[in-house]
């Protein structure tokens, strides 16, 4: 991306001399795109009422500043975890979220209160259109609506009858992708009523944009979005069926791997929810409940992020097996409420579009305040021969998917479009048509200055008593300079965004999301509500943080002696003794002192080279950010930093050189440093609690694990130059220092195991990993107290009593077969009876159950011919 | 005339390994309709369920949900139930097929709403050229819609292979219309996805049929199966009317509904999710019991 390297060649001097700006600021030379709406500039050239604050300030702008400002935003979006659409990263399968454009999106009082009333209206509208079509279905038997667009929708399911509706809605949330045509209309091109997608992004764009952007938010009144959000709180409290002054509130979204995840994780976080995915809940009952370390507690509200007929795979969609066994019956036992109901998803078809106006006259009495695009549905014969005669035109979508891809008809071949008509007609109920309403333009920063594009904008109606309130804000879609937004995409690598502005004709007062003062607040220590899926991703975090580090040690002293400390004349055609350590090291059997250094290179790898360096740090920052909200962000700050410096490592990556030793070996410095400084993070500021005891457990595991091995591996098996081993040992295992204050340079085997193996007091040492790890196992919640121990803590407890029985001396003898046969059997007890401590403990607090399974029926086979009596 | 059944219908699953929790939704409680009362029912299962309950869908057919939350290795699911079946219908309107499939399409005619759910692609029955060239042997123009019926449930008799192996549980009409073979359940839904290609609309049924023993025979108890057939739509006046392509007749006294639906997935007797388990054999034994004519 060039972007942020675009010289200042057409950049205005800060201080243009007096008449010349006028010709020369970015303002002036908007030129909007004739026949289109456009938001900053009207029909006569003025600046437009929404602009006049903005505008002044935006002439003093470069851009310079602008690309400074992009490049912030850039930043700030990296760290919530996602890359902007557009980051650099080769083979980084991290998901992307939209770039977010260094303009924002204004919008005025007026302006915006035009759009809010028929927004409502709308919300209203289908939220009445979806009850009635679960209940009644007044709109089907008086002719309204033909009934294909219920019951030829293939997200139709018989369990939405008939459930208990909490609060008489179906619909909390709402969003409709609305733009402006040529003549200054608003108009609605889709709508989404199971679980709007763009909720989390609107909030995280608005998060960075009164940052980047603090001067300008600052004077302009923008409207705050945190009233729009203590509204949907409250209607989400008064939804629980049960203890609604504090109902307990999960989030159910997406894998928080994806981006999808990360911002319904955003969202949760920013609601101060629980984050959930299916695996952490689970029915016990007929009550709904979030499966934590300390137990299974009762929830009373979701919030699901996720798809209507995703969510239970008894009663919805049987291959849904990421959803919740038994949730459609917990709701119908009136024991949980789920926001939006199940079934609001019928409610987005595109089809409906075509009827809304029709319906709001049935229902209400009104027109359509905000109408939809011009749209046909193919069902109807009339509709489908106008479509196939205007294909050219038009723009085909699903009739029932307001996610699926709408297919403009003017792109596409002769050949493309007779094969998209023959689809149609085979199946014309599910699809639609769409006439182009000629978006507006709003100005966007295209890297060098501010230009015209289309755009389309995701506004959410939230429900509060009676009435959809819409949020003063929105996602807003840019669409380039000629593309019309068919929908929206809140993701992929191609979308930008800005964030929409209301400003506000009077002081906006600062809320935040905080309980009533009357409300005394419960003081809480412990953290025992996390998910048990949390607490298995800070435990691996862990662990590979560590292996990473332990890696870049034995990297780097590989390198060290392979480069300054050539040892002399080594046996003719044999290995030094010390270079077996490495066989540790990935894809190095046997590396000689010429290979060294390319073993160094090749064993740093790519994030798809299984246990290299870039694959620990890859699967490090795929845990951290599953956890983000659970670890220290400047910790995770440090890890993705990391990863970036790994990214532009010498002699990998992208154009990367091919650098000299001396840089791989200052490179490894200072991975052992960002990992050092992470550990430091955690110790330093997270607090003694489950999460962070899960963390330090992973590591304390590896540690020993890495340790023992290494132990295992250099010393049962004596060799001549022995010293040489022993120095890698206490280099890689960060002891050097306190070897030589307790045994200056006279360096034994039988000192070195006193301290790398059971000296309790030393950090690195197997003992104090051991001690460690069976200190944490006894201080973690038990469902039995009085029960004796459990296997995990056995285990964990026999293997450091052999540490400490151990006998130094005995282990450094070698015997009569000549090796230290003792060592080999005490370090191979370790790193086999770990592995077994790990699988206990993991059925103790990780697994909660294995992978459902699907029944199966047997089908009918009827019986055989002949049998039936005539 | 009326005949009186004892229906017996048990479902077992044994696991290797203990299911420590399991969910279920079962169909497997006859419906009154039409063409039968439902005298008793009672449904048992072993282990004793930790929360379960019965419910209506939108169909009318009867629902059971349940859950066991608790370790077994075994799960019998037993309904048994009473039931009064009607003699096929002799009498009705000769309406032909495309009055039927416009009053439905128009909404002129009494009984469209009832009927819509029924006319469009369902998991198992989807619309397709070859389907509607099927049935459009049958159904040709101006034919009356009962005797269209009646000729496309024989013609898919005469050109299909009753074959048990030769097609699964999820195998759909598109497919068993390619093999020209399969079970009842295929038929079923060859016949379902023709006809709604057609614009007629067609339910899938789910019930038992009454085996005769050869002659001089004891009749064997549990030896009969689930079987599957369709109803077709015949317009207001006649109704709906069932036809068994598997036996080529219309449904009578010797068939006993249990559910109906768009198709197969409508109403599996099982479905639902368990958790352990190991491996798990499944049985399953159907008692078709006359009583007497009524």
């Amino acid at each position: 991306m060039n972007r942020t390297t675009a010289k200042n060649t057409t950049t205005p001097p800060t201080s243009p001399p007096p008449g010349a700006a006028v010709a020369t600021d970015l303002v002036s030379r908007y030129k909007p795109i004739g026949g289109a709406t456009d938001t900053m500039v009207g029909a006569n050239g003025t600046i437009l009422p929404a602009w006049l604050g903005l505008a002044p300030r935006m002439r003093e702008v470069t851009a310079d500043d602008l690309a400074r400002r992009e490049h912030q935003i850039a930043r700030l979006i990296e760290d919530q975890g996602v890359p902007p659409s557009g980051a650099d990263g080769e083979g980084n399968a991290a998901p992307r979220r939209a770039a977010l454009d260094p303009i924002p999106f204004l919008m005025d009082t007026p302006g915006f209160e035009a759009l809010a009333g028929a927004l409502s209206q709308r919300a209203r509208l289908l939220n009445r259109l979806v009850t009635d079509l679960l209940t009644e279905q007044a709109c089907l038997r008086e002719k309204i609506l033909p009934p294909a667009l219920l019951f030829a929708n293939p997200r139709y399911q018989r369990a939405y009858h008939g459930l208990p509706v909490f609060g008489g809605r179906f619909v909390h949330v709402h969003a409709s992708d609305v733009g402006i045509g040529p003549d200054g209309r608003w108009w609605s091109l889709g709508d989404h009523t199971q679980a709007p997608p763009g909720l989390g992004l609107m909030l995280e764009n608005r998060v960075i944009s009164a940052r980047v952007h603090a001067d300008w938010f600052g004077d302009l009144n923008v409207s705050r979005l945190t009233g729009a959000l203590e509204i949907l709180r409250e209607t989400l409290s008064a939804l629980a069926p049960r203890d609604r002054r504090n109902p307990r509130v999960v989030v159910l979204g997406h894998d928080p791997e994806t981006a999808a995840g990360i911002e319904d994780e955003y969202l949760a976080r920013y609601l101060g929810y629980t984050f959930a995915v299916g695996e952490d809940l689970a029915t016990r009952e007929g009550q709904t409940v979030l499966k934590t370390l300390g137990g299974a507690v009762p929830v009373e509200v979701v919030l699901r992020r996720i798809a209507d007929d995703r969510v239970d795979p008894v009663e919805l969609s049987p291959d849904a097996t990421e959803g919740i066994a038994g949730l459609v019956d917990s709701q119908r036992r009136e024991e949980v409420s789920i926001a939006n109901m199940l079934g609001a998803q019928l409610g987005e078809a595109p089809g409906l579009m075509a009827f809304l106006d029709p319906l709001s006259r049935f229902y209400f009495g009104e027109d359509l305040r905000l109408p939809s695009a011009p749209t046909w549905w193919c069902g109807h014969a009339p509709a489908l021969d106008h479509a196939l005669a205007n294909l050219d035109k038009l723009t085909v979508r699903s009739a029932f998917d307001a996610a699926a891809a709408p297919v403009s008809g003017a792109g596409l071949t002769a050949a493309e479009r007779e094969d998209l008509a023959a689809r149609i007609r085979a199946t014309p109920e599910r699809f639609v048509a769409q006439e182009p309403v000629g978006l507006g333009t709003t100005p966007a920063w295209n890297g060098q200055a501010i230009t015209p594009e289309r755009w389309s904008m995701r506004a959410f109606a939230l429900l509060e008593g009676d009435e959809y309130v819409p949020a003063p804000g929105g996602v807003v879609r840019l669409g380039g300079e000629g593309r019309e937004t068919g929908g929206y995409g809140g993701r992929g690598s191609e979308a930008r965004v800005q964030d929409c502005w209301v400003l506000s004709q009077s002081e906006v007062s600062e809320p935040t999301l905080q309980a009533a003062p009357e409300e005394r607040i419960v003081i809480t220590r412990s953290g025992s509500e996390m998910p048990s899926r949390v607490a298995e991703k800070l435990y691996w975090l862990g662990r590979r943080i560590e292996a990473f580090e332990h890696m870049a040690r034995l990297l780097r002293s590989l390198l060290t002696r392979a480069t300054d400390d050539l040892p002399m004349d080594p046996p003719e055609g044999q290995l030094h003794p010390w270079l077996g350590l490495f066989t540790l090291v990935p894809g190095a059997e046997s590396p000689t002192f010429e290979t060294a250094p390319e073993v160094v290179r090749a064993s740093i790898g790519g994030p798809s080279r299984p246990e290299g360096l870039g694959w620990l740090l890859g699967e490090s920052v795929r845990f951290a950010r599953a956890v983000r909200d659970r670890v220290p962000h400047d910790a995770w700050q440090l890890l993705t930093q990391t990863e970036r410096r790994l990214h532009g490592a010498p002699g990998i990556g992208v154009g990367g050189r091919r650098s000299g030793m001396v840089d791989v070996s200052t490179f490894l410095d200072e991975l052992i440093l960002d990992a050092s400084a992470f550990s430091g993070l955690v110790n330093e500021n997270m607090t003694r609690s489950l999460a962070w005891q899960f963390l330090d457990m992973g590591r304390r595991v590896q540690r020993a694990l890495d340790a023992s091995k290494l132990l295992g591996a250099g010393l049962s098996v004596p060799t001549a130059n022995e010293r040489q081993t022993l120095a890698v040992l206490l280099d890689v295992c960060d002891s050097t220092m306190t070897y030589r204050s307790r045994y200056r340079s006279d360096v034994r085997v039988p000192s070195v195991l006193d301290l790398l193996l059971v000296d309790e007091s030393n950090p690195r040492s197997v003992a104090f990993q051991l001690s460690g790890i069976v200190e944490h196992l006894g201080s973690l919640p038990r469902s039995n107290v009085s029960a004796p121990l459990d296997a995990d803590q056995r285990t964990a407890l026999g293997l450091l009593d052999a540490v400490r029985l151990a006998d130094w001396e005995e282990l450094a003898s070698v015997d009569e077969t000549g090796s230290r046969a003792l060592l080999g059997s005490l370090t191979g007890r370790i790193t086999d009876g770990l592995p077994i401590a790990e699988r206990a403990f993991s059925a103790r607090f990780l697994v909660h159950a294995d992978l459902p399974k699907q029944f199966t029926a047997v089908g009918p086979t009827g019986p055989e011919e002949g049998s039936v009596a005539e | 005339m009326s005949v009186r059944y004892r229906v017996r219908h048990i479902t077992e699953y044994a696991y290797t390994e203990p299911v420590s929790v399991c969910h279920n939704m079962l169909c497997v409680a006859p419906t009154s309709d039409h063409r039968q009362r439902v005298e008793s029912y009672t449904l048992t299962i072993d282990p004793t369920p930790t929360a379960s309950g019965e419910r209506q869908d939108a169909f009318g057919n009867v629902l059971h949900v349940f859950s066991i939350e608790r370790a077994h290795t075994k799960l019998v699911i037993d309904a048994s139930s009473e039931v009064v079946v009607d003699a096929a219908p002799t009498e009705g309107d000769d309406v032909s097929w495309e009055d039927v499939v416009s009053g439905v399409r128009d909404q002129g005619d009494a009984g469209w709403l009832a009927a819509s759910p029924f006319v469009h692609d369902s998991e198992f029955a989807k619309r397709s050229d070859e389907a509607r060239a099927f049935a459009a042997e049958s159904f040709t123009a101006g034919r009356p819609i009962f005797e269209a019926a009646m000729a496309l449930t024989s013609q898919i008799h005469s050109s299909f292979k009753y074959q048990p192996g030769a097609t699964q549980v999820h195998t759909d009409s598109g497919e068993a219309l390619r093999l020209r073979s399969g079970v009842c359940q295929d038929f079923a839904h060859v016949g379902i996805a023709g006809m709604r290609a057609l614009g007629v609309p067609v339910r899938y049924v789910s019930g038992y049929l009454r085996t005769i023993p050869p002659e001089g025979q004891p009749r064997l108890v549990g030896a009969d199966q689930s079987h599957a057939w369709y109803a077709v739509y015949c317009g207001a006046g006649r109704g709906w009317v069932d036809f068994d392509p598997t036996n080529d007749c219309l449904c009578g006294t010797d068939h006993i509904t249990l559910a109906a639906g768009r198709d197969y997935a409508d109403v599996a007797p099982v479905r639902g999710v368990f958790l352990g388990g190991g491996a798990s054999t499944l049985r399953v034994t159907v008692d078709v019991e006359p009583l007497e004519g009524v």
